[in-house]
This record gives structure tokens, C-alpha cells and sequence, in this order.
């Protein structure tokens, strides 16, 4: 679930910060950063791991500030396909599940990866939520909202940057407007895709 | 910014864990004065509700040395530390061709 990885970046250093011992002042910095971002390609950064080597301290004209370049470490989170993780039930609709680590709470599971076969039931206790029962051997077996639920990590996907809408929407309605903000969910740009349909996989209350 | 090593290890959950316990995550319930940010603490908590709580050092240890005879790969050894499978039946998704 966790990697490794190291960067190196050049950032600069506010002067408030100068009283600080410079590894401490640059820690800092990094992780106002690069925490709880997502970096393309490599994850989420979870935290900073070390700093390997800081250079430079060098002042540009006109600027009050230095300018380091740090190499460093960074624990990333980043699941492999084919791993196996366990999260908590956070929404059940008729397009899947969605899933929550607490931390991460893009974790889509969409109707082709369901356990087969299955029927759905609307769920009386939330608003739009469809409860989904997995049947085996005759038996019928629901997706709780208590249970942890282990799915198999099928594909992670970092979605390009959303262009803005911006100055063309202020002529239309703008109760239109207002309709359309309710509906769109926000960005998130990692996305990972689980599957529940093997056999382990699921709440574990079915296994254990 | 650039990438020198996308990939400069793997990490288990118990690992991460460690870090942040060394940070001091785990003794100040409130998480203002230990070093450790609002975020890293979300997943604190995510761990410390998985297997990786129980785990030790040398726990990990042990099982990689038992497991070289079976030949396994990396990443399926990583899913058994970090899932602990009880049973044949949790273990299936882990491995390709179980038998």
C-alpha cells in the first residue's frame, strides 16, 4: 500500500522561518507542500520519510528569501493492482460502492465487479441507497454498513485536471447554474477501482 | 520538482505505522503536540485498526525467511503482512494459481 519515493525539488525558503534550524524549517515547508496531495503517477504523500541531502542556500537579487535544493524521501500511497485492502462501506448506489480507508475516500466499486450473481433491494435508511446481497448456494448474503470489506485493487487512474467553467456561465440562468453545482461531485484526481468478485474478497463477516 | 526514484522500497503497513508511532502519534490523543499532521493522523487511525497494530519488527522478519522456500513474490508476501489471512479461503485472492 506504501512506497517510497525520492524527489528532488528546489523550494524556497520564507525568511520568517530563518530562526528555525534548517532541516526542521525545510521539513516544514515540504510538507505544507506535499502532504495529503496527490503527486501524478505516484500516489498519494502520505508523509515525509527523511531528507537525504539539502544544497544550495543561494539568495536571487530582488528576493528576500533562500532558495534550497533538497532531495528527499516521501511515503506515498500507492496500491498495486492486484492488491488486497480493507475499508469501510461509505456509499451503496445503483451504480456500485463506494469505499473509504479514511484517508482515501475515492475507492469505486462499479457493477461489472460485484460479486456475481446478485440482486439489489433500495435501502429503507438511506436516502438513494440500494443495498446489494451477493447470493451463493442459495444462501443470500448483504452488504452491511458495519462490516470492513476487503476488495482487490483492479486499477488506479489519476484523471487530468478539469478545465474551468469560468466567465461564459455568468449569462445563463443562474438557477441553471445553481441545479448544475449540486450534481457535480468533486474532483478527485486518483481514482482507484476495487473488485469484490473473488473468493475472500467482500465484507469479511462472509469469510471469517 | 523531479522524480530521481519512484519506487525506492516498499513499505509495510507495520512500517509506516512505526514511523508515525516514533513521531509520537500514539500517546497524545488530542494530536496537537506531537509531529504529526492532521492527515498523517487520519491514516494513523486507519492502521492502528488493521492487523499492523499487533505486528513486530521481528514478526516480519520471521515470515519473510519462512516463506523463501515457497518462492512467493514481493507483492504477495507484502498483501499476507498486511492482510494476516486466517483461513485457505483469504488467501485465494492473494495468490494466483492456489492450489
Amino acid at each position: 500500500m506504501f512506497v517510497m519515493s525520492e524527489i528532488e525539488h528546489t523550494l524556497r525558503l520564507p525568511p520568517h522561518l530563518l530562526n528555525r534550524p534548517l532541516n526542521v524549517a525545510i521539513k516544514g515547508e515540504l510538507e505544507s507542500l506535499f502532504l495529503d496531495k496527490v503527486i501524478g503517477k505516484l500516489g498519494l504523500c502520505v508523509s515525509v520519510y527523511d531528507i537525504l541531502s539539502i544544497d544550495g542556500g543561494f539568495i536571487f537579487p530582488g528576493d528576500g528569501a533562500s532558495t534550497y535544493t533538497a532531495k528527499f524521501r516521501l511515503v506515498m500511497f500507492r496500491p498495486y493492482v492486484g492488491e488486497v485492502i480493507s475499508a469501510r462501506l461509505e456509499e451503496s448506489t445503483k451504480d456500485g460502492l463506494r469505499l473509504s480507508l479514511g484517508f482515501f475516500n475515492d475507492i469505486y466499486v462499479p457493477v461489472p465487479l460485484m460479486p456475481n450473481p446478485y440482486h439489489i433491494e433500495p435501502d429503507p435508511e438511506h436516502k438513494n441507497g440500494i443495498k446489494w446481497i451477493w447470493e451463493y448456494m442459495g444462501e443470500n448474503y448483504p452488504i452491511d454498513w458495519t462490516d470492513e470489506i476487503r476488495f482487490s485493487v483492479h486499477s488506479v487512474n489519476y484523471p487530468p485536471l478539469p478545465i474551468e467553467q469560468g466567465k461564459d456561465s455568468e449569462q445563463k440562468d443562474s438557477e441553471e447554474k445553481g441545479l448544475r453545482q449540486k450534481d457535480i461531485k468533486p474532483f478527485a484526481p486518483m481514482v482507484i477501482t476495487g473488485s469484490l468478485d473473488a473468493d475472500g474478497l467482500g465484507p469479511t463477516a462472509w469469510w471469517v | 520538482m523531479k522524480i530521481l526514484q519512484s519506487n525506492a522500497g516498499v513499505l509495510t503497513n507495520y512500517e509506516v505505522l512505526a514511523l508515525f508511532r516514533s513521531r509520537g502519534a500514539g500517546k497524545d490523543p488530542t494530536c496537537v503536540i506531537a509531529a504529526v499532521a492532521p492527515s498523517e493522523f487520519k491514516v494513523y487511525d486507519y492502521l492502528e485498526q488493521t492487523v499492523a497494530s499487533h505486528q513486530t519488527i521481528e514478526i516480519i522478519h520471521k515470515f519473510v525467511e519462512d516463506c523463501e522456500k515457497y518462492d512467493l513474490a514481493k507483492g504477495v508476501m507484502l498483501n499476507i503482512v498486511n492482510i494476516r489471512p486466517s483461513s485457505a479461503v483469504e488467501i485465494d485472492p492473494l495468490i494466483q494459481d492456489c492450489d
